[in-house]
């Protein structure tokens, strides 16, 4: 679950490592958030972080819908291309969010 | 705006010098003031703990405080987050007209640390900013890449350190292998040992018990129980022997030595293994020969032993000939011996096999013959490091010949002063190892002619009709069996005989020509009875071991050669019963406790003894036969000790060391006198008795405190006086003394000098004998 | 027989699309004398209320992520920066511009495609650490503009178009090409030139279909491809028309990894709504 910074409690379980500008890692995945941590998360400008259990599978009919939705625009896109892949597999999960 | 330019050049410059990620830091912050008119400025990097800026240097210094607190500010307000997002600069407000700088020095994938200045107002204008922005990008840049550079490096000498490391986890893992491979080799020996002791009694118990049973079913069983044994020796031995080879850890210990007699050693050990399947056996050195030369006498056998030994057992019917040529190679002397059966022969597809480890020509060869397969590996192995090789030529049905190359350092040729003629009537191969030993020893062969010495085969059925229209008193040696008496031994009866067994030795029938001429011979010893054929019945032998085992089975085999025995159970004893008895031989055993076999031949020697000492040893080393000759001992023997060996051996010693010839003068002396005349001859004996004592006292003065050079020229003295008398003990000796005193063997030529006033005093008694004869 | 629209025809058909406010033009005339405080610029601006409001507004928005709310002008200034200034001033009055000129429905779908598009290439920018990201929020922002004036012009055309792309899967542009012998990217760039702004707008905006052919400013054509294609493929305008396919060279020259991009677009998404707002709001 993508949590905003300023919405964050302290005790909140990190789904995913935190990186700042430039690539330096602020906590990996799997932390328990203290208030030292949303002081560093905010003042390096981390907008968003991945809070808990990664989502759950969607059920096979929901991410079947999804997929076709997104893939209608992913039409014409080099699908080997990581980059394309890669939105691929955002697009689909922000789909996902979108019509629950 | 063309100072802002130099500023900038100028500071890029300094960054492209920096070689520390720490001073392009600090560089970029004292070049700061430069590009703008600040009123302080610092740095702040990140803290590894917090993960959050802190401020490490400020300029001028002093000013953490102020500029931690304007830090502080601008984290609170996202204004850090803000400057790392952004190529170029934030600007905060401060009061008084002034605003805070913040300047990431930073790459897309690097932040180097975070500039922070105080300024007017009005003097943070675009441009500047812009050129701030760049140079504190051109910073980061130069920052990341001498990070990374250490990373590199540190990388870099990481692999070093992994490497190094290696290199010394491969050096102990080397010296590990090593020591493992001494405590391979070492454990090997000492399991040599420990197994040898018990096949001892196993070997020799079952011989005496299959010797003593009458049933032969349990014979045959206790037959196979003995050749299983051996088997076993031969393993251990051979296995023991392979991997000393293959560590190419072959101690060699050339000495001096007589090849012809090593090949004799082995023929004669055989000899009663080839008789049984009725084959010739035949030691033919061409001309050349050397009679001396040093090498390896102990691992030559041991090859020698391994080729004559199999061709004995592939071949079935004719003979097994060993051809021994030599030529000069490079100041050295190219030994060649060819080992030429009759036997199976061997397909050339199997001949490469022949040669490896544990791989017989013909798996079904190992079911029918038995063997480890090691033989000829280990006989190759030998051979290489001896200088020289194991080859193969074999057609299969006509037989193999095996062909051993070893390298001398240095022969001596056969000395070939003329002896007299003798008439062979021997055929075969046997005819022709006759007529070549007596090549050897100076005998040109003739045909009969009344005196010549005659001599014959004694198991060639015919022969005893060759007798009859000769003279009684003519000489005559027959060749005979070793383990049959002549089918002419009446015939000979009353006759000037001396009987030599075969294969003919060419220094035994040297020896027994000797004796012919000088008119002692054999009639009195065949009285003695059917075992007189080796002198052996009745001798005195005192036999030293400290295992019951194998006191046992030495005694037990002493006493089946009809040997008076007499047995001491440790060294002291030992000496103490050679010097207070008589003896015609004393056998010890090598590896006694507290006084060893060693110890105990310098004693017996010391105590004035001349009995010829004979070592029994369970060192399965070669070459222990050469220690054993240095350290005082005449001869050899090894553990399990083999009857016919045993018989051998103190058959050869009895022969030499037979009683003194207190009824005849030496034969040298004769046939001086005739040469002479009696009064020249006198004269000869008495400058000898003069002369005698005082060599022999400095040669044994000068080897007992080392003087190795004078002890060799009196033994040459000696050796070349005594050699002119007939002498020839003595001469034999000082040669020895000779000879290692040259080779600057100081063991061998203490041995060898301790025998000599013994020799020298039976010597005298001689000499005056022969002054006082009526000849004189 | 209907008359095939050339581009002069189009951007005569734009209205008051066809220049840019004075109280922009005065802006920049400030902004381009070297010598100008802070202090003159924000006199300049505030002669604009509305221009005023809406810059403070943009730099209490997330694009800026403070904690602390800027109040005064001056503050907004310096923290922008001078030179980063002008591009959002650019962007409000274009914004300005663009609401007075159609009808509201197209204009929030426009607008909300054009931001999500401005907010990807400014957060690309921003990992490419680029000095003044705000030229790429506005080039973004301002990319697909000749969609927009090609609809005030011909909107039975584009109505046309929109139905034939959707009909054929195919992306608009090559609907455009078809029926014009230009797209809309085309369009844009020549409204831009003639507005007077610099390559660094011009030729992203002309050239974001084909940024391998944009004569000089690559890095910044290839930011602006790769943010609409971004932006289009993860849904950010809610739009279903199919993307432009993603040129490989382009995508090297920005030389961000997947993950990179999809935190740029993640980013953007989540300053999109409120980014809007601020713009739109004004707009309003």
């Amino acid at each position: 679950m993508r949590v905003p910074a300023n919405g964050l409690q302290p005790g909140a379980i990190l789904a995913e490592a935190v990186r700042g500008p430039g690539g330096r890692q602020l906590a990996v995945a799997g932390t328990a958030l203290t208030p030292q941590h949303l002081v560093v998360l905010r003042a390096w400008g981390i907008e968003s972080v991945e809070i808990g259990e990664p989502p759950a599978d969607p059920d096979r009919e929901r991410l079947v819908a999804a997929q076709r939705v997104v893939a209608a625009r992913f039409r014409g896109q080099p699908a080997d291309h990581p980059a394309v892949r890669a939105l691929f597999q955002a697009a689909v999960a922000r789909e996902l969010q979108r019509c629950p | 705006m063309s100072e802002l330019f130099d500023s900038l050049v100028s500071l890029d410059a300094s960054l492209a010098g920096c070689t520390a990620s720490e001073s392009v830091l600090s560089t970029m912050l004292q070049h700061l003031p430069t590009l703008l008119p600040c009123d302080g400025c610092a740095l702040a990097q990140i803290d590894d703990a917090t993960l959050l800026p802190v401020i490490s240097t400020t300029s001028p210094s002093g000013q953490s405080g102020r500029f931690g607190r304007l830090l502080a500010t601008a984290i609170d307000k996202g204004l850090f987050a803000l400057a790392l997002r952004r190529g170029q600069g934030v600007i905060d407000e401060l009061p008084d007209r002034q605003v805070l700088l913040l300047q990431a020095c930073a790459t897309p994938t690097h932040l180097a640390g975070l500039l922070l200045a105080v300024c007017p107002a009005e003097a943070a204008q675009a441009d500047l900013l812009s050129a701030i922005a760049l140079a504190a990008t051109r910073c980061g840049a130069a920052h990341e890449n001498l990070v990374l550079s250490r990373r590199i490096l540190a990388h870099a000498h990481g692999l070093e350190q992994a490497v190094e490391e290696r290199t010394r986890d491969l050096a102990s893992a080397r010296d590990r292998a090593e020591a493992a491979s001494r405590a391979k080799s070492s454990f090997l020996a000492t399991v040599s040992h420990e197994l040898r002791t018990p096949l001892n009694g196993i070997i020799g118990m079952t011989e005496l018990i299959h010797g003593d049973e009458p049933d032969p079913l349990r014979r045959d069983r206790l037959a196979v129980v003995h050749s299983c044994a051996e088997d076993l020796l031969r393993q251990i031995d051979g296995i023991l022997d392979l991997s000393r080879i293959e560590a190419g850890r072959v101690d060699l210990r050339p000495t001096e030595a007589d090849p012809s007699a090593v090949v004799m050693h082995i023929l004669r050990t055989l000899a009663p293994r080839a008789e049984a399947k009725d084959i010739e056996l035949a030691w033919l050195p061409a001309p050349g020969f050397p009679a001396r030369a040093v090498i390896d006498a102990g691992r030559l056998r041991q090859v020698l032993m391994n080729l004559v030994g199999n061709a004995l057992k592939f071949t079935d019917r004719g003979s097994i000939l060993v051809r021994g040529t030599a030529e000069a190679c490079d100041g050295a002397c190219r030994l060649t011996f060819d080992v030429v059966d009759t036997g199976l022969g061997i397909a050339n597809e199997a001949q490469d096999k022949l040669f490896t480890p544990f791989i017989q020509a013909d798996e079904s060869i190992n079911r029918r013959f038995g063997g480890s397969g090691l033989g000829l590996s280990i006989s190759r192995g030998l051979c290489q490091a001896m200088g020289g090789d194991l080859t193969l030529n074999s057609v299969p049905d006509q037989g193999s010949t095996f062909t051993a190359i070893v390298t001398a350092h240095s022969a001596q040729p056969v000395k070939n002063q003329p002896n007299g003629q003798a008439h062979v009537d021997v055929s075969g191969p046997c005819g022709e190892s006759v007529r070549l030993g007596l090549a050897r020893i100076g005998v040109s062969v003739s045909p009969t002619r009344p005196g010549d010495i005659l001599i014959l085969d004694g198991d060639e059925p015919g022969c005893a009709d060759r007798l009859v229209d000769l003279p009684i008193d003519h000489p005559i040696i027959v060749l005979t069996s070793l383990s049959r008496p002549p089918c002419i031994a009446a015939a000979l009866a009353k006759r000037r005989q001396r009987l030599v067994s075969k294969p003919p030795d060419p220094e035994e029938l040297a020896a027994a020509m000797r004796e012919l001429r000088s008119g002692k011979h054999q009639t009195t010893r065949i009285d003695r009875g059917s075992a007189a054929l080796s002198g052996l019945q009745g001798r005195r032998v005192l036999y030293a071991d400290d295992q019951h085992v194998n006191r046992l089975v030495v005694s037990g085999q002493l006493q089946r050669l009809a040997i008076a025995t007499t047995l001491a159970t440790g060294g002291a004893e030992a000496v103490s019963l050679a010097l207070s008895g008589s003896w015609d031989a004393i056998l010890l055993d090598c590896q006694m406790p507290e006084v060893d076999g060693f110890t105990a031949a310098a004693r017996i020697r010391a105590g004035g003894c001349r009995t010829p000492l004979i070592a029994v040893t369970a060192h399965a080393m070669a070459g222990d036969r050469e220690e054993c000759l240095q350290r005082g001992f005449d001869d050899y023997l090894a553990k399990p000790v083999r009857p016919t060996e045993l018989a051998a051996t103190l058959t050869r010693w009895f022969t030499l060391e037979s009683e003194p010839p207190v009824n005849q003068p030496p034969s040298r002396l004769d046939s001086l006198r005739a040469e002479v005349g009696s009064d020249v001859l006198r004269d000869v004996l008495l400058a000898m008795l003069g002369e005698g004592p005082t060599l022999v006292a400095e040669a044994v003065a000068a080897c007992g405190r080392g003087d190795l050079a004078t002890a060799g020229k009196r033994a040459h003295a000696l050796k070349g006086d005594a050699g002119n008398l007939g002498l020839d003990l003595l001469a034999d000796v000082a040669r020895a003394l000779e000879q290692t005193a040259r080779l600057g063997d100081q063991a061998g030529a203490t041995a060898a000098a301790q025998r000599l006033p013994g020799l020298w005093e039976r010597a005298a008694a001689d000499l005056r004998l022969a002054l006082d004869s009526p000849g004189a | 027989m209907p008359v095939t629209p050339t581009i002069d025809g189009i951007l005569a058909a734009a209205g008051e699309l066809q220049a840019l406010p004075d109280s922009w033009q005065h802006l920049d005339a400030v902004l381009a004398r070297s010598a100008a405080t802070t202090a003159h610029i924000a006199e300049a601006i505030a002669q604009d209320p509305g221009l005023s409001m809406r810059l403070l507004r943009l730099a209490n928005s997330p694009m800026f992520g403070l904690s602390q709310r800027i109040e005064r002008l001056s503050q907004a200034v310096h923290l922008i920066g001078t030179r980063q200034l002008r591009e959002l001033a650019l962007a409000v009055s274009v914004v300005d511009l663009v609401g007075r000129s159609g009808r509201r429905d197209r204009v929030a779908s426009y607008l909300r495609h054009s931001t999500s598009v401005g907010l990807c290439a400014r957060a690309i920018a921003s990992r490419r650490r680029e000095a003044n990201i705000e030229r790429f929020f506005v080039a973004g922002l301002l990319h697909d503009i000749g969609r927009f004036v090609l609809e005030l012009a011909e909107p039975d055309l584009v109505a046309d178009q929109q139905t034939q792309a959707r009909q054929r899967a195919v992306p608009i542009e090559t609907i455009e090409t078809a029926s014009l012998g230009f797209d809309h990217a085309a369009i844009g760039g020549a409204l831009l030139r003639r507005w007077n702004l610099p390559s660094t707008l011009c030729e992203p905006v002309a050239w974001h279909h084909l940024p391998s052919s944009a004569p000089s400013q690559r890095v910044e054509t290839a930011t602006v491809h790769l943010a609409s294609v971004a932006a289009e493929l993860l849904g950010l305008d809610d739009g279903e028309a199919v993307s432009t396919p993603l040129d490989q060279s382009a995508y090297d020259l920005v030389g961000l990894d997947a993950a990179d991009l999809i935190g740029a677009v993640s980013e953007a998404a989540s300053a999109l709504a409120e980014t809007l707002t601020v713009l739109v709001g004004t707009a309003a």
